[in-house]
């Protein structure tokens, strides 16, 4: 068919045009990728899986415990065999050779079988192992919800067999996804983003590659960056309507159930106190002295009730400046340095540790470049009128110039039209006081991880995938920025569009071309 | 129309960037022998400027079109080359050459071989010659892995033909290639398979692949167009 007929042709489908049909295509193409992905990581090759399923498995046993506990184990053995899991785990990690051939050396995989039966499976097929742990002290995570409902779902299929349940475990994983998905949308409907460049949006988010894999395997912190992002959309809802009661509870809900995800989740208490605190000076304002008494006397009573909360992950050392502000000031010398930056942001966009791939390291390189021109974007953005207005001026200056170059042929329009263009760049942008938000939840997370990272001396380090929680106001701010360089809403959509297609062409090279090449062939 | 042609070079943009990344796994579209484990085996075998080795080799499946060897670091670089020959079980009559290279990602420093088909190559022995070579005189050698090899016709023969290499082979496997694209695909499968539930099998498999990126397509399209 013509390209133009083809054209037509879709044009003239009125439901492709609908913004719900799109969205739905897009939750389906992040929702089907997901299961395949789910498929491609062999069984317990995710990050800390085995520790998290045996979490789920913990809580999924028959209480009370009618069989003998052997306390103290400690084991004489190596990789996943030395772990305290239950029979189930080990026998099936045994019978798949998970040490030697998944967890191995990356030039080797699984010993196939020909058909689609693994060597061992049928052994895992017969369910026969113990599903509940003996051995204590049991190798888990901390109890999460996330844990909690994943128990749910494999105690309500207890009869089937482990590839069963923990590969459903998984794409309840990708239904997290998601939802996070759905929720990126909203948000950027919300900040003021037209109906298309919102549904951009939502599937950049669907296709970053980091966030794809992360929530194709079992952790809680996929629940987490769900509720950091319907924490997100409140705050947005909140900012936007003002405060009522259901953009409160929906804040309120995500704090308290992110909380009982992971404590990360506890940084969102200041942000939301933060929130109230400016609602409130809004609602009431202070002009008044005993309002204003009043004020501070509430701040002073949140800031002391957030310093009783955060007591518990303060070390106890913390006040004896002697020794804390030479540590703060070793970590901050030890991990703010270009390589650990470059570092985060390279896994966070994408990059796997586990492959040295010229193309990775490039592509996410690459990314990096377009957001620094982001936050230029940014800085532009928000920079206060009287400074703005001259750099306006200066961009005008070489805009008219420009463009009085390139339309000779076509000067229909006047210098007068051409600054009236570019005096509407504001219309499809959000406001600032949401820019300024995204840009409040992403400090906050940083200083949340970074703290968490010098209490543990470092050892936790701060791997890309630790800020994904802030993942769609991180993207709608990528693109406010250059949408603040580009300045026209055509050129924001198109740049969203190209945005698009890299990052799914960055998915697909790295679902087929590198995680494919790394486990099958 | 200005706007129309917009729209025309972002399709095109989008259909280059797909294009590029099935093509590259197509490429990549080949199965090497999972039965061997490779290992970093010592004593390595070194080889030096000029010299050469053959070592013989059996293909467990047919469509024999690549070598995987695992060196020590580094492996050969700009100016020095690793030619390789497969010659039938004599290692008189050589059926395909070409050099040793860097595999695509280079995990643990795997080199390959890669040569046309070797069509009937299932329980075939072939012999593999090589020759390290220089532009310029250098003393640092290649250095392969090696594994303890049971049966000493597959042991390493340096250049003068003489075994002095105590059974040892090369840390080395073969890979093949199906005859088709679609029975590339079922292989691919096959192996995605292994250790799924029924939901992630097979037809289910294939299911999802389908519906993924057809979405994602659709997406993509519709969102230019619109």
């Amino acid at each position: 068919m013509h390209y133009n007929a083809l054209l037509a042709k879709i044009q003239s489908l009125t439901f492709c045009k609908k913004p719900a049909f799109i969205l739905f295509l897009i939750l389906c193409a992040f929702f089907f990728k997901g299961v395949f992905l789910t498929s491609l990581f062999p069984i317990f090759a995710g990050q800390d899986e085995t520790k998290h399923f045996n979490s789920v498995t913990f809580l999924a046993e028959p209480r009370p415990i009618t069989w003998h506990i052997k306390s103290n184990v400690k084991k004489d053995a190596e990789g996943m065999q030395k772990g305290n899991y239950t029979e189930e785990i080990l026998e099936t990690s045994k019978a798949v050779n998970f040490d030697e051939e998944i967890k191995g050396e990356l030039y080797n995989t699984l010993s196939f079988n020909d058909g689609f039966y693994g060597k061992n499976e049928a052994e895992i097929n017969e369910n026969k192992w113990k599903q509940y742990n003996e051995n204590y002290p049991v190798n888990r995570a901390d109890i999460s919800l996330y844990h909690k409902l994943a128990a749910k779902i494999t105690k309500t299929f207890s009869s089937q067999d482990l590839l069963f349940r923990y590969f459903l475990v998984r794409i309840f994983s990708v239904f997290l996804g998601t939802l996070t998905v759905l929720f990126s949308y909203l948000i950027a409907k919300n900040v003021g983003f037209s109906s298309k460049a919102s549904l951009l949006t939502a599937a950049i988010v669907a296709f970053q590659p980091r966030f794809s894999i992360y929530t194709a395997a079992i952790n809680y912190d996929i629940l987490l960056i769900l509720l950091f992002t319907s924490f997100t959309l409140g705050s947005i809802l909140a900012l936007k309507n003002g405060l009522n009661w259901k953009n409160f509870s929906l804040m309120a809900v995500s704090v308290y159930l992110g909380i009982q995800t992971k404590p990360t989740a506890s940084v969102l208490l200041v942000v939301f106190a933060s929130l109230m605190a400016y609602f409130a000076y809004r609602k009431i304002g202070i002009e008044k002295r005993k309002t204003k008494l009043l004020f501070i006397s509430a701040i002073i009573l949140v800031i002391t009730a957030l310093g009783a909360y955060f007591k518990k992950y303060i070390p106890a050392t913390f006040l004896d400046l002697n020794s804390t502000i030479p540590s703060i000031g070793k970590y901050l010398s030890d991990s703010i340095t270009p390589g650990k930056l470059g570092l985060s942001a390279r896994t966070y966009w994408g990059t796997l540790t586990w492959v040295d791939s010229w193309s990775l390291d490039n592509i996410t390189n690459f990314i990096s470049k377009i957001e620094s021109f982001a936050i230029l974007g940014i800085i532009l953005f928000l920079l206060p009128s009287k400074y703005h207005n001259k750099i306006i001026s200066a961009i005008r200056r070489l805009y008219l110039h420009l463009k009085t170059k390139c339309t000779k042929k076509n000067s229909g329009q006047t210098k007068e039209t051409a600054i009236s263009d570019m005096g509407k760049w504001h219309n499809f942008l959000p406001e600032k006081k949401y820019v300024l938000f995204f840009i409040l939840m992403i400090i906050a997370l940083q200083l949340g991880i970074r703290f968490a990272d010098w209490r543990a001396h470092g050892e936790l380090g701060t791997p890309g995938r630790y800020f994904l929680p802030n993942i769609a106001a991180h993207i709608i701010l990528v693109f406010t920025g250059i949408g603040a360089l580009l300045r026209k809403e055509k050129y924001f959509e198109k740049s969203l569009i190209i945005g698009l297609i890299l990052m799914m062409a960055f998915m697909l090279y790295i679902i087929f071309d590198v995680i494919i090449y790394r486990y099958y062939l | 129309m200005k706007f129309i042609s917009g729209k025309k070079i972002l399709l095109i943009f989008a259909m280059i960037m797909f294009v590029a990344v099935f093509w590259k796994f197509f490429c990549l579209l080949s199965f090497p022998d999972s039965s061997v484990t490779l290992k970093k085996g010592d004593p390595l075998f070194e080889l030096k400027d000029g010299a050469s080795f053959t070592q013989m080799f059996t293909a467990n499946e047919d469509n024999l079109n690549k070598l995987e060897f695992l060196l020590r670091t580094p492996g050969p670089k700009n100016k020095s080359s690793v030619r390789m020959e497969i010659a039938d079980a004599t290692c008189e009559k050589t059926l395909r050459q070409g050099t040793l290279r860097k595999s695509f990602v280079s995990s643990g420093n795997l080199h390959e071989f890669k040569f046309d088909i070797i069509p009937d190559s299932q329980g075939k022995t072939y012999c593999l010659k090589a020759e390290f070579s220089r532009k310029k005189p250098d003393p640092k050698k290649i250095r392969f892995f090696t594994m303890k090899s049971d049966d000493p016709k597959f042991a390493i023969k340096n250049e003068d033909g003489n075994n002095e290499n105590d059974g040892l082979s090369l840390s080395m496997r073969t890979v093949h290639k199906s005859d088709s694209l679609t029975q590339n695909l079922g292989e691919l499968n096959e192996r995605i398979s292994q250790y799924k539930p029924f939901f992630l099998k097979h037809y289910f498999l294939y299911a999802i692949v389908f519906l993924f990126l057809a979405a994602s397509v659709s997406l993509v399209v519709i969102l230019i167009v619109i």
